[in-house]
């Protein structure tokens, strides 16, 4: 019971307080909204923390179970743990911990990234098929805006930047203008339903 | 024996990977001087800046991460060395966790260089998780949000902080924006009267752009094209500039992959033999 009523009751304690501060300039009221949205930061810190754990039981399990190789996984634990403990006890400010952040993290993040560039080349000429009308306006827009924001469009003919920045400027943002409000509408209602305790998949209903 | 148009569907991906780093290595190599296009969006966030009067309070939110260095960095690094022409008291804040590397960074190589002193011109707050909820607080009670640095110092003992008391006294918030980051600055900044500008990566241009209609965007620099655009309008050609030429080629190598896909699709249906390299 308290399982369910209590989720609920907070949830809709910190949502309604903070949708009346909203509205309302009463000192108390906003005062107590503002320790509301500074504690999500910290229920925010929990979860990271929770995302921590449930990746060290994945992992720890894929290793009992020998799935999905070993020094992928080994791998994964040592630099989760091992990252975590030098910040934890030398700060992240400490030599060592900057090191491996430049030197490492930013160098193979940055390179995964890179590889997109070859990926979309490959399925750009393997899968990107103009089989109907909407393909061919998608195919059109698209290379209308690849080549027009870029140099080399400007060098071919000074019209396609123009052209760029129109499909930008109003088909664009009409169709993302529906997007935005649709899922607008979308988040309010998921928040009344949330608020009033009607989103049971939020409380870890099925 | 296959046709000519069986042999360009199924051709080698290994080729086409090669066409490209040819494609991107060269311009790199010998710069072909291609010129550059300045987006009408960069020039409102130039001017949007360019207007701010000398020595106002800005909030700078440096959401860099490695994986959008590329594009990002130079923004931040134009904008910034801009807003430091400007005088301008500068506050970083990162409202992700990778990103207040990216701040310090920006600190130490472009603002200190500049003639900046921490915590007297600039200062760089402590790292909160939320982005909506910190953006909310912070619009609500900037002092109350945040009370430390990100060196654990209390930023009531440094001077720059001095200045801010409400929200009011922030002349321009400027987001690099993550993921719901700029949506988070629309929806919780910009009522307050602040102006927000933004800097991306190219793929947020569709989204941004409806905000920047409404004006709840003054302007938005987007993609290495916008931050090599940003250069050229402050005079200091740096790394986008230098970019430009490779992501030139590098766009028109993909767009000759597409059309090179589709004559041999079209061929091989016109032949009677399905699409060629067809991808079901």
């Amino acid at each position: 019971m308290l399982r369910r009523e209590v989720p609920v009751a907070v949830a809709f304690i910190s949502g309604a307080v903070v949708l009346i501060a909203y509205f309302l300039p009463d000192r108390a009221i906003n005062q107590f909204s503002q320790d509301i949205l500074l504690w999500r930061a910290i229920v925010a810190a929990f979860a990271l923390g929770l995302g921590a754990v449930n990746l060290i039981n994945i992992t720890t399990r894929r290793l009992r179970v020998q799935r999905g190789g070993r020094v992928p996984n080994v791998l994964l634990l040592v630099c989760l743990i091992g990252y975590s403990l030098l910040g934890v006890f030398l700060g992240s400010q400490h030599t060592m911990y900057r090191y491996i952040y430049n030197n490492i993290y930013t160098a193979a993040s940055s390179t995964v990234f890179s590889l997109n560039a070859f990926f979309i080349a490959s399925a750009a000429y393997r899968s990107f098929r103009v089989k109907n009308i909407q393909a061919i306006i998608f195919f059109v827009s698209g290379f209308l805006v690849l080549i027009g924001q870029v140099g080399i469009g400007a060098a071919i003919w000074s019209g396609f930047p123009r052209v760029a920045q129109w499909i930008m400027a109003v088909p664009n943002t009409a169709v993302m203008r529906a997007i935005v409000i649709g899922a607008a509408l979308g988040t309010i209602s998921t928040s009344i339903r949330v608020l009033i305790g009607a989103e049971r998949a939020s409380f870890g209903a099925e | 024996m296959s046709t000519w148009h069986e042999r360009l569907g199924n051709l080698d991906r290994r080729l086409i990977y090669v066409f490209l780093i040819v494609g991107l290595l060269v311009p790199l190599i010998r710069p072909i001087g291609l010129p550059l296009v300045i987006d009408p969006m960069v020039r409102a966030a130039y001017g949007a800046i360019d207007a701010l009067p000398d020595g106002s309070l800005v909030v700078f939110a440096c959401n860099v991460n490695p994986g959008t260095e590329a594009e990002n960095w130079p923004s931040a690094v134009a904008m910034g060395s801009h807003l430091i022409a400007k005088k301008c008291k500068i506050i970083v804040l990162t409202l992700y966790a990778d990103g207040w590397m990216y701040a310090d960074r920006f600190i130490r190589e472009v603002a200190t260089p500049l003639g900046y002193k921490y915590g007297q011109d600039i200062a760089l707050l402590e790292f909160k998780a939320g982005v909506q909820n910190i953006l909310a607080a912070f619009a609500k009670d900037p002092v109350g949000a945040f009370s430390k640095d990100y060196k654990g110092a209390a930023l009531s003992s440094l001077p720059v902080m001095q200045s801010l008391k409400t929200i009011k006294d922030v002349k321009m918030y400027y987001d690099i924006v993550q993921l719901e980051s700029a949506k988070a600055a629309v929806a919780m900044i910009e009522p307050t009267g602040v102006p927000v500008i933004a800097a991306a990566t190219a793929v947020f241009a569709p989204e941004l752009a409806p905000y920047a209609a409404s004006g709840q965007i003054k302007g938005f620099v987007v993609g290495l094209a916008g931050s090599a655009a940003y250069e050229s309008l402050i005079n200091k050609p740096g790394r986008a500039t230098a970019g430009m030429d490779a992501q030139s080629i590098g766009h028109l190598v993909i767009g000759v992959c597409v059309i090179l896909g589709n004559i041999a699709y079209g061929a091989s249906r016109r032949s009677g033999k399905g699409g060629a390299g067809d991808v079901h």
